[in-house]
């Protein structure tokens, strides 16, 4: 690619081979008209296990338009969406139309995980070959609950016998019951409601054993707690078939950030504690922690207008996911290679788009050293709702370029 | 240009705030984020939400202005200090003590009294307690007095509310109880033969669920009582509660040895025959306190409870309503406190339009 400089600017590529025999000239020209001094990382488009881009059904904190826009400018290509939305995405038509739209208003791929069970009311199969036909990569209850662990296991059989893959977002409703923060002493200083860790490690428990019976390829979104990475360490070990990711927030936010009732702040998982978010941050040191999420949830301005545990829970995360991606290879907590494979080509082979991601190719061009202040006009999203607000970060995407 | 990265171009910078985890500055951090709105800038009260963030001077002088609405002889007096003010009582869940104690407080002060009972009003039919609160201050009033079951409800209503008008927290949620709180402290003030850095306190039931505890525990800590005391079954007891400076008992006896005073909370009847508790016999036999754990502590202990009692099931009716027994001076004690804290508030207030905010 040396023909393309003619500046002293340092670039950091990491494009796989793959994608270099396909990019587009618009980089070549970019390149060639950077300052000299500067650094840029230039890395393949990004892949998001578990974004909620408000449609169908949400339309007040986003649209496939608004949401579409900021994935593709903070150098999203890819999205999966959980199947949560209203109607639940149980619909082979509704999902195509979805990822035309997605595409044609958003300018990204949408892939899409369809019901497990029929409403996602957690009490029978949903029409999984169905699903499948229709395009589904992979299928999944979201955060809602089995009506009985028979149900969870026959529902996997089911779903194996066509193969498809099913992503969990561990959480058993009868320990997280009505809490809004992790179950510690912040919560207990405000007098707010606990989520004990283990509401998330005793539904991962027993959603592994079910794995192992069944043998069905299974990806876990979100995790959060120590004891989840230990588990996920231990089904690897043992061969099991299981990938698993944390959201981006998880790595450098922890229950601290509630001090005051701060509402921005309100997630779920909860923000966890200081001692969960350095075993994260070991787990994806190692390798136990496949990919990293962003878990964008955008809401609109009055939704966190209200006392914490009666505002709505969420974090809009693409705009500030590359700057905090960048503070992690600063941080040295991933290499600059350790970090694609997390937010690029694992993410990619989960969904299992591998062969549609490279054919598509692409390239993002980002400063590592940018400040920048997160603030209305700086965000594309609709969502205005992070914690990071008003804060300066260092880091941001320059251009996303399609293939 | 390098096809690896090589760690040293990258300069480390220092990471954000948001990455750090300092156990040392934990409480000054969380007990500064709860003042930041009830101060205003030269540190006087223009909202009453908490405790936390209240420094001892400013719970002194709270409870020496509760002690002016006292005469020489111990009776309460009436002060019209907020003549020609009005003050809401709003009520989101229910309440009779604090609510009639504030009421009597109000009009004590020569307050324009309205109580408005919004557990049934508006809000069951859908409106949001922003919308709500914005339509109850284009009414006018000077104070919202707030009773809310969210844990942070007067800390958000204090951040949308116009400069013009000062919240009291009537209760919160899990979280705070300040003016109780601050009853108790007054009643200890007057009635403990030492001072608070001398005095051993226990406070016993239902810790996890209480808003009571958490403004007394700080409220305490401020005045510099060194050794608090909690004991409950570790069912009631919150996460973490170690971390708030107290000494923490499950074996009831131990916990009261030697104490000069002891809090009692309530339980609540959900709680018996739960996952919480067995039952009300076996609570009472291990955490009941009766006149034989009164005798384990010192013998001019006393013994408080910010009601309603279960009497047989957290409380002895021999200890409620024997010599030892402060509850009604407490209730007393309240209508003192509530005065003075919606007196100070309302200084506040106009010191902070005053200054022109």
């Amino acid at each position: 690619m040396s023909h393309m400089i003619n500046t002293d600017a340092t670039i950091l590529n990491h494009l796989p081979q793959s994608f270099q025999n396909t990019l587009p000239s618009a980089v070549a020209d970019k390149i060639a008209n950077l300052e000299a001094g500067s650094e840029m990382w230039l890395l393949p488009p990004l892949v998001d296990l578990c974004a909620r881009l408000r449609e169908p059904g949400q339309q007040q904190h986003g649209t496939l338009e608004s949401e579409g826009r900021a994935a593709r400018g903070n150098g999203f290509l890819h999205v999966v969406i959980p199947p949560d939305t209203n109607p639940i995405l149980e619909n082979g038509s509704l999902l195509k139309g979805l990822r035309e739209r997605a595409l044609d208003d958003g300018g990204i791929y949408l892939h899409v995980l369809g019901a497990l069970t029929a409403g996602l009311e957690g009490e029978r199969p949903s029409n999984i070959a169905g699903l499948k036909k229709g395009g589904c990569i992979a299928v999944s209850n979201a955060r809602r609950p089995f009506r009985n662990d028979l149900v969870l296991l026959r529902t996997l059989e089911y779903a194996a016998t066509f193969g498809m893959k099913v992503f969990f977002y561990p959480d058993e409703p009868s320990l997280s019951g009505d809490g809004v923060a992790h179950e510690g002493y912040i919560a207990s200083y405000h007098g707010l409601q606990g989520i004990p860790w283990i509401a998330e490690t005793v539904a991962l428990s027993t959603q592994l054993l079910m794995v192992e019976e069944t043998a069905i390829a299974a990806h876990f979104s979100q995790l959060s707690c120590k004891s989840s990475i230990e588990l996920m360490r231990w089904a690897k070990d043992k061969g099991l078939p299981v990938t698993c990711d944390v959201a981006m927030h998880q790595l450098y936010l922890t229950d601290d950030n509630l001090e005051g009732f701060n509402a921005q702040a309100y997630v779920l998982p909860p923000l966890r504690s200081n001692t969960d978010q350095q075993a994260i941050r070991r787990g994806l040191k190692d390798g136990t922690i496949d990919a990293i999420c962003s878990h964008h949830e955008p809401l609109n301005s009055t939704a966190k207008k209200a006392p914490f545990a009666e505002s709505t829970p969420g974090i809009s995360n693409f705009d500030t996911f590359m700057a905090l991606a960048c503070q992690l290879v600063k941080d040295e907590v991933l290499t600059l290679a350790q970090l694609v494979d997390k937010i690029c080509l694992n993410p990619a082979k989960i969904a299992g788009i591998s062969e549609q991601y490279e054919n598509i190719g692409g390239a993002v061009l980002v400063d590592p050293n940018l400040e920048w202040q997160v603030t209305s006009e700086s965000m594309l999203s609709n969502g205005k709702n992070t914690p990071f607000f008003n804060q300066k970060l260092q880091g941001r995407v320059v251009e996303t370029f399609f293939g | 240009m390098s096809n690896s990265i090589d760690s040293q171009s990258i300069p480390t910078i220092s990471p954000t705030d948001y990455t750090k985890f300092d156990p040392d500055t934990i409480h000054e951090k969380l007990d500064a984020s709860l003042s930041r709105p009830q101060l205003n800038t030269d540190g006087s009260i223009r909202h009453f939400l908490g405790i936390e963030g209240l420094n001892k001077a400013q719970l002194r002088a709270i409870i020496a202005k509760a002690e002016t609405f006292f005469d020489d002889k111990g009776q309460l007096i009436n002060r019209p200090e907020l003549e020609g003010y009005t003050v809401m009582n709003l009520f989101f869940e229910p309440s009779t003590r604090t609510r009639t104690t504030f009421e009597v407080a109000e009009k004590r002060l020569g307050a324009n009294v309205l109580n408005i009972d919004i557990e049934r009003s508006s809000t069951k039919k859908g409106e949001s307690l922003r919308d709500t609160l914005w339509n109850l201050q284009a009414m006018t009033a000077d104070i919202f007095v707030v009773r809310h079951s969210a844990s942070g409800a007067a800390h958000f209503m204090a951040t949308e509310v116009t400069p013009d008008i000062a919240i009291i927290n009537g209760g919160d949620g899990w979280h705070a109880h300040p003016t109780q709180g601050m009853l108790d402290m007054l009643t200890i003030h007057r009635e403990a033969p030492r001072p608070f850095e001398e005095l051993s306190v226990a406070i016993v039931g239902d810790i996890k669920h209480s808003r009571v505890a958490r403004s007394d525990i700080s409220a305490l800590q401020t005045l510099g009582v060194k050794d608090i005391r909690v004991c409950a079954p570790r069912t009631l007891l919150p996460k973490g509660i170690e971390r708030f400076g107290v000494q923490v008992y499950e074996n009831m006896n131990e916990c009261v040895t030697d104490c000069d005073v002891i809090m009692g909370l309530r339980i609540q009847n959900e709680r018996i025959g739960s996952p919480l508790l067995a039952s009300s016999s076996e609570y009472y036999k291990h955490y009941g306190i009766t006149p034989e754990r009164m005798a384990l502590a010192k013998p001019d202990a006393f013994v408080m409870h910010p009601g309603p009692m279960n009497r047989g099931v957290e409380i002895a009716s021999s200890v409620a309503d024997g010599a030892q027994s402060v509850i009604l001076k407490q209730v007393n004690n309240g209508i003192a406190i509530r005065m003075a804290v919606l007196s100070l508030a309302m200084e506040g207030q106009r010191a902070h339009q005053a200054a022109g905010n």
